[in-house]
């Protein structure tokens, strides 16, 4: 009796401790949406069987068994055990029951039995031992009514499992997903308790808000294991320079907003310096040979959507862009088209947390302009493969593109 | 005791030796796009436009479709503005000018005659062409070669081409300015015999003028200056009579000597560009291929003008108004897809020469 008190006071402390270490919670085998179980079964055929008769084929006999487990509700998992040292598996990998069967055919009785156990994978006991016998089944029989007996059965029994308590440790406010059917949520005091079955497997996910979201996949085998998810910040500002055209470099001051989803850009185009592939076959004639030099920068400001999350591997965005063309020469903006725009769609390859490579097109639209005017200051209609179309004060021209680099800040 | 877990906390991020994979893709993709894509931006339409606006509208402007021949080139209208459809289309490169001829007849019709022979072009801006008052036959171009500088004449009607030089003198200078007592245009230049002693000789440029220059050899000595290493403008100024000699020297550098008569000590005015001209009020020009300069008699810097692809071509007496009213000619070359014969605009704006100020930069 005072034993028993002890350890009730004992268990008492141990929850006021781990309660004061932090939140906890518990896991019930239902809402895991039901047990691990392992198959094993055998067939043998004793006879012939004579044509049209029930199923002799033994991948059959495997599916049907997995499919009735499966179909039941009781197993959230079902997978076929190894040849050899199943219990082993099943304990290692998590599962808590075992079913096996050894199915024994006689053809020419046209009759079948089978005899059939579940063991207990943590105790490693034989919690159930029957038999059915029966007619040998037709595919449909098979399918949908001769396991019902066994199935009966199985709902029956209560696993022994292991629980205890891990640690996720993490920014407060984290949602973490994967240990229950709601996401649970880091405390400010930076750890949560969660109490799982061990051994186990959990995929999991944390999200926050400003941060990039996390996944991995935690296996606990001791008690008190810890899932550290270290703190991954959004970096809002990014530099990024670009080849225009593959052209003429750029550069661009980039700041995000809303998950990285909403974002705005200022930065410098510029004709100053760009490279020129001459047309080999102008045979000289060509004004540029492999730099090409124009005194015309154009300060823009962008504004833009990105759809992914900004963690994704490939990522996509669009933004438009007005750019003051300003005319080093004249100390003006240009005379001709002072005002470009820009509509653009890009993809971008997150190739590390500080880095992403990017690839844009789209076109350009100069408003308030003679579209003549610019079409002339462009030198000519063979200047690579590109479109136009223009009015009396406005000017398109299609596609235009633009590859680079973004380092995150 | 802790037990590290035995899952995995990867980041979606990590990507191992697939980021070089793609790299390696990036970099040769970079270079395999890179064009010949031309910004639409063309430093000498822009300065021109910028000028343009200043002038208002055209008094005369025409598009017509030329042959391909025609491009890179622009019209040089002719003096008379009743006849404004009928020009010289000039091509200038560093090293030669050369002449041809668009004659509007009617409503998307035309005469144009494709390049003929040329004059050397080493003079680069110092080269004049002007269409004399009083003549709509003949274009002038002042060049000059390694041979030696000269006088070209172009007759529009017969696309004839002469070349003349002061031989056996050495030409160092020539110029076309208006003759304010005439309303004609006088054509001079200096040359040089004997080493240390220069001349000038003038001659009037009339409608009937051909080459050789009628009367060349009315020239005056005149106190000396270092003989310029390369040939440039020389003229007499029809507001102050004073003779101007801008060329440049052995050293590369530019120099402006001013006599104020042909007994006077010459003054080096503090110009330091090449002089190309000269406006009927004496005032000085200066044309680059982007911009005219203009200076004061004395050479004091006054303004300067955007010009780009528009040309100041001449000044012209308006009779009715009792002023001189500069010319500016510009033509805008629009590209065509599919057909190398392009479209041109072509514009002449007109302003009175006394408010050139106006179009300062």
């Amino acid at each position: 009796m005072g034993s028993t008190r002890f350890a009730a006071l004992g268990a008492a402390l141990a929850w006021v401790i781990a309660a004061s270490a932090g939140a906890q919670t518990a896991l019930s085998p239902q809402a895991r949406g039901g047990y691990r179980v392992m198959t094993a079964l055998t067939v043998q055929v004793e006879g012939a069987v004579a044509a049209g008769g029930g199923v002799s084929d033994g991948t059959l006999w495997a599916a049907s068994l997995d499919t009735a487990i499966r179909r039941s509700g009781y197993a959230r998992e079902v997978q076929r055990a190894p040849a050899q040292d199943s219990l082993k598996h099943a304990a290692l990998e998590g599962f808590q029951l075992i079913v096996e069967g050894r199915v024994r055919i006689d053809g020419p009785a046209d009759r079948v039995t089978v005899d059939y156990t579940v063991v207990d994978v943590l105790s490693g006991q034989r919690v159930l031992s029957d038999t059915i016998a029966a007619p040998l089944p037709y595919e449909y029989d098979l399918g949908e009514t001769f396991w019902i007996p066994l199935i009966y059965q199985l709902e029956k029994i209560v696993p022994t499992e292991r629980h205890t308590y891990v640690r996720i440790r993490g920014e407060g406010g984290t949602r973490v997903s994967g240990f229950g059917p709601k996401p649970l949520v880091i405390p400010d005091s930076g750890e949560l308790r969660v109490e799982v079955f061990v051994p186990g497997t959990y995929p999991w996910k944390a999200e926050k808000w400003g941060s990039f979201s996390q996944s991995g996949v935690f296996a606990p085998l001791e008690n008190d294991a810890i899932l550290r998810i270290p703190p991954a910040p959004l970096r809002p500002w990014a530099v990024e320079t670009g080849l225009y055209m593959m052209q003429f470099p750029d550069l661009w001051l980039q700041r995000s907003f809303l998950q990285d989803h909403v974002f705005i850009r200022l930065g410098l185009q510029q004709y100053l310096f760009g490279f020129f592939l001459p047309d080999p076959w102008a045979n000289g004639t060509t004004k540029y040979q492999g730099i090409i030099s124009l005194p015309m920068v154009e300060p823009g400001l962008a504004l833009g959507y990105q759809f992914g999350a900004p963690e994704a591997f490939l990522n996509s965005y669009v933004y438009g862009a007005a750019l003051l063309r300003y005319d080093l020469d004249l100390r003006l903006p240009d005379p001709v088209a002072p005002l470009e725009t820009q509509g653009m769609f890009g993809l971008s390859w997150r190739a590390s947390p500080r880095i992403s490579l990017f690839a844009e097109i789209g076109a350009a639209y100069y408003p308030l302009c003679k579209g003549y005017l610019v079409l002339a200051s462009k030198g000519g209609t063979d200047s690579g493969p590109f479109a136009f179309l223009y009015g009396d004060q406005w000017f398109l021209e299609f596609p235009r593109w633009r590859l680079g680099v973004r380092f995150y800040l | 005791m802790k037990v590290p877990p035995r899952g995995t906390t990867k980041g979606a991020l990590a990507l191992g030796s697939l980021k070089w994979f793609f790299l390696g893709l990036t970099i040769p993709l970079i270079l395999s796009l890179s064009s010949c894509w031309h910004p639409p931006f063309n430093a000498d339409l822009s300065a021109s436009e910028f000028t343009v606006s200043k002038l208002g509208s055209p008094v005369w402007a025409v598009t017509v479709h030329l042959y391909s021949e025609a491009s890179g080139g622009y019209y040089l209208p002719y003096r008379d503005p009743s006849e404004y459809y009928f020009g010289a289309w000039v091509w200038k490169s560093p090293t030669q000018i050369r002449f041809g001829y668009l004659q509007i007849t009617g409503p998307n019709m035309y005469t144009f005659n494709s390049p003929s022979l040329g004059f050397p072009n080493e003079m680069g801006n110092a080269v004049q062409i002007r269409t004399p008052m009083g003549t709509n036959t003949s274009n002038y171009v002042f060049f000059g070669s390694s041979g030696g500088a000269g006088i070209g004449q172009y007759v529009l009607s017969s696309s004839v081409v002469t070349a003349w030089s002061p031989s056996p003198f050495t030409a160092v200078g020539m110029g076309m300015v208006p003759d304010t007592a005439t309303t004609t245009d006088d054509l001079f230049y200096m040359a040089y015999f004997n080493a240390g002693q220069l001349n000038f000789v003038s001659s009037l440029i009339v409608s009937t003028s051909t080459l050789p220059p009628a009367s060349p050899t009315s020239g005056f000595f005149v106190y000396s200056v270092p003989v310029p290493a390369a040939p440039g403008f020389f003229a007499q100024s029809p507001a102050n009579g004073g003779f101007y000699l801008s060329a440049k020297e052995a050293n590369g550098a530019f120099a402006t000597y001013f006599w104020s008569n042909t007994g006077a000590e010459p003054i080096r005015l503090p110009v330091n560009v090449q002089i190309t001209g000269m406006l009927s009020d004496g005032r000085l020009l200066a044309d680059s291929s982007s911009s005219v300069t203009v200076y004061s008699p004395m050479g004091e810097y006054l303004f300067t003008i955007n010009t780009g692809a528009l040309h100041f071509v001449h000044e012209r007496y308006d009779s009715v108004n009792l002023c001189w009213i500069s010319v500016f000619t510009r033509t805008v070359e629009i590209p065509q897809q599919n057909t190398d014969n392009n479209q041109y605009l072509i514009e002449i704006y007109e302003i009175k020469t006394r408010d050139l100020q106006n179009l300062a930069r």
